[in-house]
């Protein structure tokens, strides 16, 4: 419990070390988000009123420590370019690439998986062989090209999903998954390959172990010697693995967002970047970087949860 | 119950065949305990892999017959062998640090074979590995139970091996050099615990070690080996008593004795060429951002002088803080309370493991002559020839000059490493377990060439060991060091027959040398 707490507080001050950084960002890059909101009707005196009307011309640790305490207490504070609130705009926007984070990271571990215990145990046979070309070619494919191709095959010549016929999950939750599938897919499928080479080196690795040697003297057959004994080993590097794809898929889901016509958080992340509207911009990235701090301390969690070793180092 | 007759071996990874085991004959009875003793790349793991199943590579060939109760193991299927492995016959191993799964606990490796052989329930298997453990003598089984690997010493982890292996009650227990990895005391321990189960259980024990006195403590007949072949087998009393064999009486020459009488050398004339004064060194470790600090001492008030032309043995087992107290001389660790005094550059260390200390990608002559480019001042031929001369002080072939550390054995190995050392001419070396990873007969060899460079160049050596023989054998004064201190010193003689501190004793006792005090007073 100790740990849990510690471990809280320092995902609590990484996040406020996270958001300082991005606000001092916005203040040294060029860009004004009053001149940017007035745009062509710009006068200078304007422009210096609706800087004091949006309180931009306080001190850079005045306005922090403001949008900080709003923040703690659950206020995003106001889009400039749309008026409206930052909670509400995200509200609806948010599920959307948690639900394509969520579909592809379940895919990545459903296919490869199964995929390197197979190329492990058949090490060196034809499909093996096949598996490991295919990977290598797979690997070298960014997903947004990945998209561009499953837009391609399965929606433009198999035609099992519109291209760019995004179903809300408000119509219809079943169509929402079914199109939702394609996208995750492309974010899938280079993940999957570097899963695949990683667990089969990892097993390969841990099979020419003196524990596996043991475990064969005791009566186990390859299949028990691979499941029992060398895969939970051969997880540890795979966990870390997984939970740095994770983040990045959350990250990367911007672009295949915008290759399948998704309304998720990475058009608006765009739109408010270039519109210089930096509550709502502030409110995504300190998302975003709890997204990955949440994920990566869960990562720790399990690791310990299976590697007894660390256990024992976390609670002395 | 046990019948080997005429097995081979070959590898086919490379282009020509090798065997590695030649005509291996072998028969035990039920109970037996047979010790099979020969030097690394003897093949006597191989054909003790082979009995038990474990060799099963697609690049081998295995000839011959191997029947265990009337069935033929080579010839059976894997299904059928698998059936034996882990039931009638078990195996433990030499490396009890990693050969255990790391993240299952003890309890769970223990009961494997009896789920995999048995149909025992839940309750009757947790009973059955409780009793393995107690049987294999672990305190506190039912803790040890719940634990894993990494929590315990690697003397527990080989008992742990010895349960899980005698759960399912084998009739064959093969032992592949068990207590190689161990310290003294503990290496005792685990022999008599093989001796009890053998007493208690009759199981039969195949016996693998290079360790000539261990097998005749517990063996009942040997099987020497060499290169392949089987170079003699019979009694141990025989074997020992009147070996045949040339290469048999050279293996038993080899092990270091303490039975000849030794005088003790008064040094304190000569000069001090190496001093420690209270030497204190802590580790400090911290967990996180906001850990405890942790406080482990590791040396508490260690003090010594050396002088010239003595060899003092620094002897102790694993974690009594040897190896620190070496790096704190050589000035690899800097974090030390107290004063160490020697003239600068006079020191230089021989490492245990030769080839792991040497640079893979170069020559050794290129090795060699490094300290000589640090040290400066030496044209190009005038390096290559004192590298030369070194070869040939440690009795090596100038040719090795021009070769990488990979193309030569463990024992050139340790020539060059010493020879290395003596490069920038130290007045003292620190040895730290020279010749703990080599064979026998090539330990003899390297202590005699110690023993002859001291001699020729007034070398003051810090011999660290944890072999109370090879220690005897060679140094003039001994200390022994036990939890960072250091609890007796004194010239072998007195500390072999008259020591005070009853951990001196327990070490004596371990090397199976108590006798030496008798022997020297008759």
């Amino acid at each position: 419990m100790k740990y849990v707490g510690k471990k809280i507080i320092t995902m609590c001050l990484t996040l406020i070390l996270v958001s300082f950084l991005v606000f001092l960002c916005f203040t040294v890059i060029p860009g004004d988000p009053a001149l940017a909101k007035l745009g062509t009707e710009a006068t200078p005196e304007r422009v210096e009123a609706l800087r004091k009307e949006m309180g931009l011309d306080r001190p850079f640790m005045v306005r922090y420590g403001d949008w900080l305490y709003s923040f703690v207490k659950g206020d995003m504070g106001e889009s400039y370019s749309y008026g409206l609130p930052v909670k509400e705009m995200l509200a609806d926007k948010v599920p959307i690439t948690v639900t394509m984070s969520v579909m592809s990271i379940l895919i990545i571990v459903a296919v490869s998986i199964p995929l390197g215990l197979y190329t492990a145990k058949h090490e060196g046979s034809v499909t093996d062989r096949v598996i490991y070309a295919l990977n290598q070619v797979v690997m070298a494919v960014p997903a947004f090209f990945a998209g561009i191709l499953i837009t391609l095959l399965f929606g433009i010549v198999l035609k099992l999903f519109t291209p760019g016929g995004y179903i809300s999950y408000n119509q219809s939750v079943a169509g929402f998954l079914g199109y939702m599938i394609f996208p995750s897919i492309a974010i899938a499928l280079p993940k999957i390959s570097m899963t695949v080479k990683l667990l089969r080196s990892g097993l390969i690795g841990e099979k020419k172990l003196d524990y596996t040697r043991t475990a064969y003297s005791r009566g186990n057959n390859t299949k028990g010697v691979l499941y029992k004994h060398v895969l939970k080993n051969a997880m540890l590097p795979i966990i870390t693995f997984l939970g740095m794809t994770f983040t990045d898929i959350i990250a990367g889901s911007i672009i295949v967002e915008q290759v399948f016509g998704i309304p998720g958080m990475g058009r608006i992340l765009l739109t408010s970047i270039s519109n210089r509207d930096y509550p709502v911009v502030m409110a995504i990235i300190v998302c975003l970087a709890a997204a990955v701090i949440i994920i990566n301390g869960l990562v720790d969690l399990v690791y310990q949860w299976i590697d007894p070793r660390i256990r024992l180092e976390g609670e002395s | 119950m046990l019948e080997v007759k005429n097995l081979n071996i070959e590898f086919h990874d490379h282009s020509l065949p090798e065997t590695v085991v030649y005509r291996f004959n072998l028969s035990m009875e039920e109970g037996d305990i047979v010790g099979v003793v020969g030097e690394s790349g003897s093949g006597k793991t191989m054909s003790a892999l082979a009995i038990c199943g474990l060799l099963s590579r697609r690049d081998m060939k295995k000839e011959g017959e191997i029947l265990f109760g009337g069935k033929e193991l080579l010839t059976c299927s894997r299904h059928e062998m698998r059936e034996l492995q882990g039931d009638d016959i078990a195996i433990i191993f030499q490396e009890p640090m990693t050969s255990l799964n790391p993240v299952k606990t003890i309890g769970w490796q223990v009961e494997e074979a009896l789920r995999i052989h048995t149909e025992m329930t839940k309750e009757e298997r947790y009973e059955r590995a409780i009793w393995a453990l107690t049987e294999a003598e672990l305190p506190n089984p039912e803790k040890v139970y719940h634990q894993y690997p990494h929590e315990l010493s690697g003397g527990m982890r080989q008992r742990v091996m010895i349960a899980a292996a005698i759960v399912c009650r084998p009739r064959l227990l093969i032992a592949d050099e068990p207590t190689t990895a161990l310290d003294v005391t503990i290496q005792a321990e685990i022999i008599d615990l093989l001796l009890k189960l053998n007493r208690e259980h009759k199981t039969a024990i195949l016996f693998i070690s290079h360790d000539l006195s261990l097998v005749r403590k517990l063996c009942r007949r040997v099987v020497v080996m060499q290169n392949g072949y089987i170079v003699e087998q019979g009694a141990v009393k025989q074997i020992f008593e009147n070996p045949q064999q040339e290469y048999t009486k050279r293996l038993i020459a080899s092990i270091p004795s303490c039975e000849e009488g030794k005088e003790d050398k008064d040094f304190s004339t000569e000069e001090v060429v190496l001093s420690a004064a209270d030497i204190h060194v802590s580790y400090h470790s911290s967990h996180g951002v906001f850990g405890k600090k942790q406080e482990q001492k590791v040396l508490k008030g260690v003090s010594f002088a050396l002088h010239k032309g003595e060899v003092l043995g620094l002897v102790g087992e694993s974690g009594c803080g040897k190896s620190t107290l070496a790096k704190v001389i050589v000035g690899l660790n800097q974090k030390y309370e107290g004063q160490i005094g020697c003239a600068k550059g006079s020191v230089q260390m021989v490492f245990q493991d030769p080839y792991s200390s040497l640079n893979p990608r170069k020559t050794v002559g290129w090795i060699m002559e490094e300290p000589l480019k640090i040290k400066g001042g030496y044209a190009k031929e005038e390096r290559r020839k004192k590298v030369l001369e070194m070869l040939q002080k440690v009795e090596l072939e100038p040719e090795i000059a021009d070769r990488y550390p990979r193309q030569l054995s463990g024992g050139q190995r340790q020539r060059v490493g010493i020879g290395l050392a003596l490069m920038s001419e130290p007045k003292v070396l620190v040895a730290d377990e020279p010749v703990s990873a080599l064979d026998v007969t090539v330990q003899a060899q390297i202590l005699k060439l110690l023993q002859k460079l001291k001699e020729e160049m007034g070398l003051a050596i810090l011999f660290i060991s944890h072999d109370l023989r090879v220690v005897y054998q060679l140094c003039d004064n001994i200390i022994i060091m036990k939890d960072g201190e250091i609890v007796e010193r004194g010239t072998p003689q007195k500390i072999y027959t008259a020591h005070k501190h009853p951990y001196t004793g327990q070490l004596l006792k371990a090397a199976g040398i108590e006798t030496v005090g008798t022997a020297a007073q008759a």
